[in-house]
């Protein structure tokens, strides 16, 4: 702005206003060097890791059990961080020591018998502390524990839950071990980044002609309201061009407002064994290998009226949850889902 | 990487179709940055505009992605061959040179590189882009039309939701974004997440050079001021960055606060910057054609986001009131390029209009709302639409049930906030009430008027828009609302500055045409 002559002010305000660019470039600079540290790939590392509070996480783990007395977790670590009473590995092997559960806690932290409650074990390795247990708890420390043999898990352990606080456990491998991963951290980046979702999707372009259709059917009235649950929305897109049907599709596409009310809707309906169907395991299942816990059961009318009147040739059965978990995904073909068990 | 090529060869094709469209740069002076820029969004609209045109009349995608590729082959080499062909004065030669000082010079050209960059450092990886543009790229390129029941699925032939349809989010949003998209893939032969992206990484660096253009016949120091003005407003970029602190640079680039990239809000605001420059240039030189080419550009704006038609009758609504297509007297011969540019905006939305009537419309019912008994509700202390929020659906809301706020309680905060932002806005808003025409001299001027009433109205209208809007309001505001919609009125306010902080205020005489700079065209 050399020539001529602007005024004071007005420099003043541009020079004010140009100082605002130190933002973007920022940001800018901040985006690509941080794109360039994972490759120029979008990946779930690139997010902040979220801890959610012990109050949020212990209650729920418990619900896994008709009765929790008794049970034993292994408890992989005790995070990160030297721990104290309150950080949150701690406080919820307390809460879980509290309600009857005996823990078995493997960790190098040399503090940790000073914070951890009377009732709560140290293993000295990880094979004593999952050999009999009935869930593994993965909190993870530094490099520790971050590729378990769940293989080996799955042949000790007396039950078959992965409880995991990291978000980052390997979702493919637990369930290849027949294991049942329920995830408590905070999902790790976007739902589209979710590995297991990816891997589900890839199974299915390999499985499904291009020209295809698929009827999504949900198994069971759906229990999460969260949008994160709407995985039917990113398998459409990679799984594309097959085609998928679902019912009421224009609520469960619409907003997120419209979405919710989708599931309300459903959840008002008779429950799925109300409305005459029932449960069954194909054997072996298409893709998880955990078994008694699938998603397929037997077709309504419309169901079936469905698959006729627009040209489908496979149905895929789901479970509705925050998190994608492969034990939740049965797909099968249009003639084995409508014959039934 | 035969989709990066693909991506070079669909914006180089861009490039020389919009070259090709503006009068060449002996005629009309322009930088080579300023022809790049314009050329782009030109090009940028011509495309999307015929494009949608071929789908609305039942030709397959395949047509559009033959012509871009037969009509950018022939445009490249012609551009080539005039570009070798071009002998300017040493006078002209000098008078392109936009004259910025280094510093400006280096943080225009870096912000510029950088937000190319940045768009293309991941591949796509946000919801809207993927689920709202994205996947309708991919409807084009593999299945041909939007009529597709891939698109139109969710209801039956009576328009009424399908028991079990097909799934799509937002079907009757604009073409635009899908069309560039989809054209790399064809041409690449084969969906490439990141280098699709490519037709979509340059409107930060586009919009400076289209408020310089549009400013250069004001004075070449309007015209630096403006761009400068463009440049360095956060929004253009991202929102709300180091809003959280130091944080913010852990998420960097990550949320929906991200505004480059394969998202519809600033193509939309960046062409209608391109329309609003092209018609200001084009009035002030008496150059019809440039007139022209700001209507096509204001079409191209209405098929990146729906919003974009709400702006295109904000657009008409400025021309008409302000006189500006009112041919008579001094500025005749003006005006009637402006009635063009209205009337070719007009013919190319029509096609669009007609095909958006065949596509199911899931929410966004805004037309309905928007009556003078709605706003007057709402502005008289109408409740909140609190049983649309999150809680009230699942029965956790019977505080705000039985006590709804006003939605005029919340309202013109988010306005006022959003005035305030300095993070995401700069000085942009107070800039901005200083450049309007307040003096009854500058208020004659008929560009000003014009530049001012779609700057304010375009505000006025959003706040209508909202006023009446059938969602829960604080969940808008979540979503970014409303300053991604504000966002959309960057052309016109950095045009309004940029005059405002290049006149010369000791003579307050800015030239009406700056002759010395562009020839009469």
């Amino acid at each position: 702005m050399s020539e001529g002559a602007t005024t004071g002010w007005k420099r003043a305000l541009l020079s004010l206003h140009g100082l605002a660019a130190i933002l973007p470039l920022l940001c800018l600079a901040t985006i690509v060097l941080r794109a360039a540290s994972v490759g120029f790939a979008a990946d779930r590392e690139l997010y902040p890791r979220i801890e959610n509070d012990p109050e949020n996480v212990a209650p729920y783990m418990l619900q896994a059990w008709r009765q929790p007395r008794g049970r034993v977790v292994a408890a992989l670590g005790l995070g990160d961080k030297t721990p104290t009473e309150d950080s949150l590995p701690v406080a919820i092997v307390r809460m879980l020591s509290e309600a009857g559960v005996q823990v078995r806690v493997v960790t190098d932290h040399a503090e940790a018998d000073e914070v951890l409650a009377a009732g709560v074990q140290r293993a000295a390795s990880v094979e004593e502390a999952v050999a009999g247990a009935h869930s593994v708890l993965i909190v993870g420390e530094g490099g520790r524990f971050q590729e378990p043999d769940y293989a080996a898990f799955a042949a000790s352990m007396q039950g078959q839950l992965v409880f995991d606080l990291t978000g980052r456990a390997d979702g493919l491998a637990i369930d290849a071990a027949g294991l049942q991963l329920l995830s408590y951290g905070a999902p790790l980046g976007p739902p589209w980044l979710d590995p297991d979702l990816r891997a589900y999707a890839e199974h299915l372009r390999e499985k499904i002609p291009a020209e295809d259709g698929v009827l999504l059917i949900l198994n069971e009235r759906p229990s999460s309201l969260s949008g994160r649950a709407r995985w039917f929305l990113h398998l459409n897109n990679l799984v594309f061009p097959r085609r998928l049907y679902l019912e009421d599709s224009f609520g469960a596409s619409g907003t997120s407002v419209q979405f919710r009310q989708w599931v309300l809707d459903q959840r008002k309906r008779d429950g799925f064994s109300g409305r005459g169907q029932r449960r069954w395991e194909p054997t072996p299942r298409d893709l998880s290998q955990v078994t008694q816990v699938g998603p397929a059961r037997t077709l309504s009318p419309a169901e079936r009226a469905a698959i006729a009147d627009n040209d489908v040739q496979w149905v895929t059965f789901f479970t509705m949850n925050a998190d994608f978990r492969l034990q939740d995904w049965e797909t099968m073909t249009a003639e084995e889902a409508l014959a039934g068990p | 990487m035969t989709a990066f090529f693909a991506g070079v060869f669909v914006v180089a094709s861009l490039l020389a179709i919009g070259e090709a469209l503006l009068p060449a740069a002996s005629q009309v002076v322009r930088s080579r940055w300023e022809s790049f820029a314009l050329a782009y969004l030109v090009g940028t609209a011509a495309v999307v505009v015929t494009g949608t045109a071929v789908l609305a009349f039942g030709m397959s995608f395949v047509v559009v992605a033959a012509a871009v590729l037969a009509l950018g082959l022939f445009a490249i080499l012609q551009t080539l061959r005039r570009g070798a062909n071009l002998a300017l004065t040493p006078e002209a030669e000098l008078a392109r040179k936009p004259g910025f000082t280094p510093l400006f010079g280096a943080l225009i050209l870096s912000l510029g590189i950088g937000s190319v960059l940045a768009t293309l450092a991941l591949p796509l990886n946000e919801f809207d882009p993927m689920l709202h543009f994205a996947y309708k790229g991919k409807i084009l390129a593999e299945l041909g039309s939007p009529l597709d029941e891939a698109m139109v699925g969710l209801v039956d032939a009576q328009n009424q939701p399908r028991e079990f349809g097909r799934i799509v989010t937002h079907p009757n949003y604009p073409l635009g974004i899908p069309i560039l998209e989809a054209l790399v893939s064809v041409l690449g032969r084969g969906w490439h997440e990141r280098w699709i992206q490519l037709p979509l990484a340059f409107w930060a660096l586009c919009l400076p050079a289209a408020v310089f253009f549009g400013l250069r016949p004001i004075g070449t120091r309007a015209a630096r001021a403006g761009a400068v003005v463009a440049a360095a407003t956060p929004i253009v970029y991202e929102r709300n960055f180091l809003e959280n602190g130091w944080s913010d640079f852990k998420e960097a680039g990550l949320g929906n606060e991200l505004t480059l990239g394969a998202g519809a809000d600033l193509p939309v605001a960046v062409l209608l910057t391109g329309a609003c420059a092209l018609v200001l240039h084009g009035r002030r030189i008496e150059q019809a054609r440039l007139q022209l080419l700001g209507g096509l550009c204001l079409a191209g704006a209405v098929m990146m986001k729906n919003e974009g038609l709400a702006l295109f009758g904000c657009a008409l609504l400025a021309w008409l009131l302000s006189g500006a297509a009112l041919p008579i007297g001094r500025g005749a011969r003006a005006a009637k390029g402006t009635l063009i540019a209205i009337g070719i905006g007009v013919a190319a939305i029509l096609p669009w209009l007609r095909l958006r009537g065949k596509l199911p419309a899931i929410d966004e019912n805004y037309t309905d709302q928007f009556t003078l008994d709605n706003i007057r509700h709402f502005l008289g202390g109408g409740a909140e639409l609190v049983e649309r929020s999150p809680k009230a659906l699942v029965g956790q809301a019977d505080d705000l049930l039985a006590n709804p706020p006003a939605r005029m309680d919340a309202l013109p905060g988010y306005f006022t906030s959003e005035f305030t932002d300095l993070l995401s806005w700069g000085l942009l808003w107070p800039l901005l009430l200083v450049a309007l025409p307040w003096r009854p001299r500058e208020f004659r001027d008929t560009d000003r008027r014009w530049l001012a009433m779609l700057a304010v109205g375009g505000v006025t209208l959003y706040f209508l828009i909202l006023l009446v809007t059938p969602w829960y309001l604080p969940l808008l505001r979540e979503k970014g609302i409303p300053e991604r919609l504000l966002l959309h009125l960057i052309g016109p306010i950095c045009l309004l500055i940029g005059w405002r902080l290049g006149e010369d205020s000791e003579t307050d005489a800015s030239p009406r045409r700056s002759k010395e700079v562009t020839p009469r065209g």
